[in-house]
């Protein structure tokens, strides 16, 4: 199954076959979770979008038309649609400073020589991770989709359903967005120790 | 903003991809899927082998293209049988009411009864009726005036006239009688409120008697002449003359 293209696997798929749904599911699956997982920060609903969207492509492989997207932008515009129901049925926004009680800590394993350097790599991911969640919706899923998921315009623009002029100045806007947010981040003086309260080490090696 | 953040957030949202790159759904999420698949295709594998399999030697689907028609097919034949047996009930079982005269301030009547006997029996019509209901109207009436359609005497055309004018108290109505073509002076017109074309005073005008069982006239209505049109605008038989005939003798339709 690795030479075959997605739509040739799909047509298989509509026959039954078992093994060209999974392999369409390996090929695909992690780029939909992690989608769902960047925009909404929670690993059941990114799970919960995963299996609606390949239950979409099970029921409704159909309407995939192969002349007007490739299968994973189609697939990625489900899933973003699936993110933006669950996002605004439970309107969980991810605030910056939230209040994290013991459940909820971070578990790094810090590696290599240098486990500060490794454990600020970390703190700064983190922390790029919860900028990102505070975007707004419109320009969450630009910057998800094109710096994270490294998909290009087109591709982005095909997934949203906009034109490639917006997703660029969806783009600059988002990331102008994260940089003041970062900024504030790092010069809050709270911010800090409040994070740094959040991390647990567990294991240096 | 210069370079530099932007750098850095380039830099920092790599790191972030990179860190993210390992994360996946879990196992759970691809046996569950698959159980679904497998659960999805042997429903299609049933209802498949319960439909008959389509006739390959056909160029078009039929049972396909009736499967998806009969439904609307079938509702818009019976809107139609609806509509159809509604009109035809409306026009034919709808009961006609009987003429009414009114009695309350009935016509005087300046020439007495046995003036209107007939001057010439054109010809007798024998027809049978049955409590005074009218021909069944096929077309819609346009505009309600005090004309009618009679019918021809000889030729079969149809002829305009005027109401039923009762000649008795409306409970000595017949229930059945006969309709009887005569001719009665044209002055007979003005005992019943109708102008009179002065003109043609001279001649008489048709009327048909409404004649009971017993040989009594019960009621009256003129017919207008098969003449030129001209003159008979202001015999009554139509509202021009700015005359009309008391609403309470006109015929409910």
């Amino acid at each position: 199954m690795t030479g075959t293209t997605d739509y040739e696997l799909l047509q298989q798929m509509k026959t039954g076959d078992e093994e060209a749904f999974v392999a369409l599911y390996r090929r695909r699956q992690a780029s939909v979770y992690r989608f769902a997982l960047r925009m909404c920060g929670s690993e059941a609903i990114a799970e919960d979008v995963t299996q609606e969207v390949f239950m979409v492509l099970m029921r409704e492989a159909e309407k995939f038309d192969a002349r007007r997207a490739q299968l994973t932008t189609w697939l990625m515009g489900i899933a973003r649609n699936q993110v933006l129901k669950h996002l605004e049925r439970e309107r969980r926004w991810v605030a910056f400073s939230s209040d994290n009680d013991g459940d909820d800590q971070m578990d790094f394993v810090f590696q290599g020589a240098d486990p500060f350097a490794a454990f600020a790599h970390k703190l700064t991911v983190e922390k790029v991770r919860q900028a990102v969640l505070t975007l707004p919706p419109h320009y969450r899923e630009v910057v998800v989709l094109c710096e994270l998921q490294e998909m290009s315009y087109a591709e982005t623009a095909d997934v949203l359903g906009c034109a490639i002029g917006t997703v660029r100045s969806r783009l600059h806007r988002g990331k102008a967005l994260l940089c003041e947010t970062l900024r504030a981040v790092h010069e809050s003086p709270k911010a800090e120790p409040q994070d740094f309260a959040s991390l647990r080490l567990v294991k240096t090696i | 903003m210069n370079e530099t953040p932007n750098h850095q957030l380039d830099e920092a949202l790599r790191a972030l991809a990179e860190t993210d790159a390992q994360h996946e759904a879990a196992p759970r999420l691809e046996a569950a899927l698959l159980k679904a698949f497998r659960q999805q295709h042997a429903e299609e594998k049933v209802l498949t082998a319960s439909q008959p399999a389509p006739d390959s030697t056909r160029g078009f689907a039929w049972s396909s293209l009736f499967a998806r028609w009969s439904y609307p097919l079938a509702a818009a034949a019976l809107l139609l049988v609806g509509f159809a047996w509604w009109n035809w009930r409306a026009v034919e079982v709808a009961p006609v009411p009987k003429q009414e005269f009114a009695t309350s301030s009935p016509t005087p009547l300046a020439t007495p009864l046995n003036e209107l006997a007939p001057v010439e029996n054109i010809e007798p019509q024998p027809k049978q009726f049955a409590s005074f209901r009218k021909p069944r109207r096929l077309t819609p009436k346009a505009n309600p005036t005090n004309k009618q359609i009679a019918p021809g005497a000889a030729s079969g055309e149809e002829e305009i006239a005027t109401e039923f004018f009762p000649l008795v108290n409306e409970n000595a109505l017949p229930e059945r009688g006969q309709l009887r073509r005569v001719q009665v002076p044209r002055s007979t017109l003005i005992n019943f409120g109708l102008p009179v074309n002065a003109e043609r005073l001279e001649f008489p005008i048709n009327a048909d008697l409404l004649v009971g069982e017993d040989g009594g006239a019960r009621a009256i209505r003129f017919v207008q002449d098969r003449f030129p049109a001209g003159n008979f605008i202001n015999n009554g038989f139509n509202n021009q003359s700015g005359r009309s005939i008391p609403a309470a003798y006109r015929n409910k339709r």
